[in-house]
């Protein structure tokens, strides 16, 4: 019986086997199949490319008929407006690329920005992606590494109008050059202002002038201020400290850049090499200090799980004065200092000061988060390439005209400006690189002389004098606006610090290298939890010794190898 | 109970202030999400709201009124528990049924239901599960969200087991006066199982409403979302990788604490709703004298 029983489960098990390789090779050779069938048409594209191109090279001509497209988008609320009879698959903006590039833009799927990053994952693990869509600068590699995405070397090359290739390369060509893998073009960079990520230090300028204390000149300036926000009262709604840190402690980078320390950036060392800036002895200095600091009360005991939305109830009950953080700041205080159509408390951004007789530098990086790619089974690529022409062309084209059906790019359908935002559906969108320097250069002197001559070829540089000029006549919603672009704004900080050369770059921008992916985020969280530690005195700051050691060992050393090797083939 | 020793009142009040404790912890973290939900915003920012409203006021719900995404996910909730739980219930009493049987009754039973315990135990993974529903045409529609999970394995062992518990005896009387099985089912097995039913039903419910990783991965557009989908999108922090500094400050400007609370409020009152009105069918004892043996 028993041997009975035996023999039948192991004929059960053997013919499961069995049916599970037939399954698994059925599936095999359907998937060749498919392949096969696609891969005649794959090269379609690239056999009629030249052909094509041989008979229009105006690279403004209109499809005629009409070539569509597919994509996929990520839908984000504030820079997107529909009205009542427009979606994401049906709007002004859509319509318009197909009036004025003959461009029928479809899209595949459309979700929440928030959902997008996962969506994104599994449509590429499973092989079912549209012609064009934006990538995370963290998935390229492994679109790159499963040859599925077109080398658009030659397509950008006719294509690319002049306007698209000087914003593209206005920044000097970094950006464009992180995309560029063996001298190929793989993508189109979601190109950005690596000034953006400038830090100030925000202040509330009540206190100040209230205690009679200078502006901070000098990190030394700055930690007395801390000190003396420290000892105030906020009429028992609890302690007031001198400053916080974000809960995320990387964040901060301003606070370190005083001391002259870059940290989770790439520093060149004294012989030439790069080097990790989190493990050099600058940021040592930086923690004892900021240890001895917390010692004396003056940093919020809670900064580590205390998020925005925490901070910020520190700000309303008068418990904080200092926080460093980048130019849009203000845009988060808002909310926070403007209740009942008064501006409750008054805050000012400034520039990094320094500890010794070197001015701080921020640190900012050519690095970019996005790309553009075109799918290598893409029937016709220029066309992305057109869609991003235009783009460029209303970024760049000067003042919009109300009414212009070319308007409708920024300002959809209304064709007027209605204070809402249009732009971020259009489907491939890119930034200039300097757009809000130049905004700090002219704009504060723009609202002095009433001249706006300066800034009239960006709209969002008109904008956001209006806002100015509206707060100025008393509409207190514009309050964040004028510590951005207004007189000694964060705009004009942006603008000093370009003149003063204090941008202290990330030496490395090329995509992640393989064991950056595999083991930063470790590196990371490690690195957080023990600054976090010696933050708040429960390790003492010998810590910051053996995370240097362990930091190596646990991978950092081929890290920095291959940081280096990248190096070497980029200069 | 009249065992009243010292030791043993000293153990009851113990627990029972222990479970006091647990069930408060429960409670309270929906406490405060009700009493931001009906906070004016400025004291919400400045920290005022623990566990009661400071300022009342409705607005955050009017705000939901306001928005149509919000209802049109709610709704597609909706459907899919109706559908979904309608479907699971019906492929749970079907399924259960036959394998509640002996083999001698049901020969090859043991098969069967390793076959359906074999899927509890093993799954193809995320991308091949992604690929089959996306082949069967499923994607983007209701039925992606009801057919991958119309059979729930836990529930139909949960019944089955509970059919199995029903006394014999009475699957034979009921054979003896001529029925069929589908009349032991339906007329025997079911009403004597309604504490099973209610139980695995609230399972489904609760299943149903409450998962969002499906909607968010299969459905193509916000408004063929689930509503627990669409409030991941609104409760998860932004990752700042898509959004550029424009983006940023004008997301800063949106951060809205108190609507982000109403709508969680209202997303998980139905749940607690379904809860008090299946209370009545848990009860114990049902088959109790109905067999002497």
């Amino acid at each position: 019986m028993s041997v009975g029983l035996k023999k039948t489960r192991i004929i059960t098990s053997i013919a499961l086997a069995l049916v599970l390789m037939l399954v698994t090779a059925c599936s095999k050779t359907e998937n060749n199949a498919a392949e096969g069938s696609k891969s005649p048409e794959a090269s379609t594209p690239a056999a009629s490319a030249p052909a094509e191109t041989q008979a229009e090279i105006d690279p403004n001509a209109k499809f005629d008929p009409p070539v569509t497209v597919t994509t996929v988008r990520a839908i984000n609320a504030a820079s997107m407006t529909f009205h009542e009879d427009e979606s994401i698959d049906k709007n002004a903006v859509y319509d318009s690329y197909l009036r004025d590039d003959g461009v029928i833009i479809k899209n595949d799927w459309a979700v929440d920005v928030k959902a997008y990053d996962e969506k994104l994952k599994v449509s590429i693990a499973s092989n079912t992606l549209p012609d064009f869509f934006l990538v995370s600068a963290a998935q390229l590699p492994q679109l790159l590494e499963n040859d599925m995405i077109m080398d658009i070397t030659d397509v950008y090359n006719k294509y690319a109008s002049e306007a698209t290739k000087k914003v593209l390369t206005g920044d000097g060509g970094a950006q464009m050059k992180s995309a560029t893998v063996d001298g190929k073009l793989m993508a189109i960079p979601v190109t950005n202002s690596p000034f953006n990520s400038a830090q100030f230090v925000w202040l509330r300028k009540d206190w100040l002038d209230e205690m009679n204390l200078p502006e901070p000149k000098t990190t030394q300036d700055l930690l007395k201020i801390s000190e003396a926000f420290a000892t105030r009262d906020s009429g028992g709604k609890g302690k007031v400290y001198g400053m916080t840190l974000n809960q995320n402690i990387m964040w901060n980078t301003g606070l370190y850049n005083q001391y002259h320390a870059y940290p989770w950036s790439w520093v060149k060392d004294a012989s030439g090499n790069l080097a990790y800036g989190s493990i050099q002895p600058e940021m040592k200095a930086t923690l004892k200090q900021l240890q001895d600091i917390y010692k004396a009360g003056q940093i919020d005991p809670e900064f580590a799980v205390n998020d925005d939305n925490k901070a910020m109830e520190l700000v309303a009950n008068n418990r904080l004065g200092m926080l460093f953080n980048q130019f849009w700041y203000s845009a988060i205080l808002q909310n926070t200092i403007v209740k009942d159509n008064k501006v409750m408390q008054n805050w000012k951004a400034y520039m990094l000061p320094s500890i010794d007789d070197q001015p701080a530098k921020t640190q900012v990086t050519a690095s970019v988060g996005a790309y553009y790619v075109i799918n290598k089974k893409a029937k016709n690529p220029e066309a992305v390439i057109k869609l991003l022409n235009r783009w460029c062309d209303v970024l760049t084209g000067g003042v919009l005209k109300e009414g212009d059906p070319k308007s409708e790019y920024n300002w959809g359908k209304e064709r007027k400006d209605t204070g809402k935002a249009y732009y971020g559906i259009n489907p491939i969108i890119v930034y200039l690189t300097d757009v809000n320097v130049q905004g700090g250069q002219y704009i504060p002197e723009a609202l002095k002389t009433g001249d706006t001559s300066k800034i009239e070829w960006s709209a969002d540089l008109l904008g956001r004098y209006k806002a100015n000029k509206d707060y100025e006549a008393g509409d207190l919603s514009k309050w964040y606006e004028t510590l951005i672009s207004g007189d000694g704004g964060t705009f004009q900080g942006m603008y000093e610090y370009f003149k003063q050369n204090r941008y202290q770059y990330d030496e490395f921008y090329g995509a992640p290298t393989p064991t950056m992916t595999e083991k930063m985020e470790l590196l990371n969280s490690k690195e957080k939890e023990v600054f976090t530690k010696i933050v708040m005195g429960t390790s003492p700051i010998d810590a910051f010794d053996t995370f240097v050691n362990d930091w190596m060992k646990l991978g950092g050393e081929q890290i920095t190898k291959e940081v280096n090797d990248w190096y070497k083939q980029h200069q | 109970m009249d065992k009243m020793t010292p030791g043993y009142r000293f153990f009851s009040i113990l627990n029972y202030g222990l479970l006091l404790l647990i069930s408060i912890g429960c409670v309270l973290p929906l406490l405060h999400i009700f009493a931001l939900s009906f906070s004016s915003a400025s004291a919400v920012t400045s920290g005022e709201v623990t566990f009661w409203p400071v300022k009342w006021t409705a607005a955050a719900y009017r705000n939901i009124i306001d928005r149509p995404e919000y209802l049109t996910a709610f709704w597609v909730s909706v459907k899919r528990v109706a559908l979904g739980v309608g479907l699971n219930m019906a492929l749970t009493v079907l399924i259960a049924y036959p394998l509640s049987k002996e083999p001698r009754q049901f020969r090859g039973r043991t098969l069967y239901a390793w076959y359906f315990v074999f899927t509890m135990l093993f799954s193809g993974g995320l991308i091949p599960w992604y690929m089959v529903i996306k082949e069967t045409g499923l994607m983007d529609s209701l039925w992606a969200l009801v057919i991958p999970s119309a059979v729930p394995i836990f529930n139909v062992l949960v019944l089955l087991n509970f059919f199995r518990g029903l006394p014999k005896e009475l699957e034979e009387s009921a054979k003896i006066d001529g029925g069929g099985h589908f009349i032991v089912l339906f007329r025997i097995f079911l009403p004597l199982s309604l504490p099973a039913l209610a139980t695995i039903t609230l399972f489904a419910v609760v299943n149903h409403w409450n998962s969002w990783f499906d909607g968010l991965i299969l459905m193509n557009r916000v408004e063929h979302y689930p509503l627990q989908s669409f409030l991941q999108t609104v409760i998860i922090k932004q990752d700042p990788t898509y959004l550029t500094a424009k983006e940023l400050e004008l997301q800063a400007l949106m951060n809205d604490r108190t609507s982000r609370a109403a709508q969680v409020f209202v997303a998980a009152l139905p749940v607690l709703l379904v809860y008090p009105f299946l209370q009545r069918f848990f009860i114990k004892g049902i088959v109790l004298g109905s067999v002497k043996e």
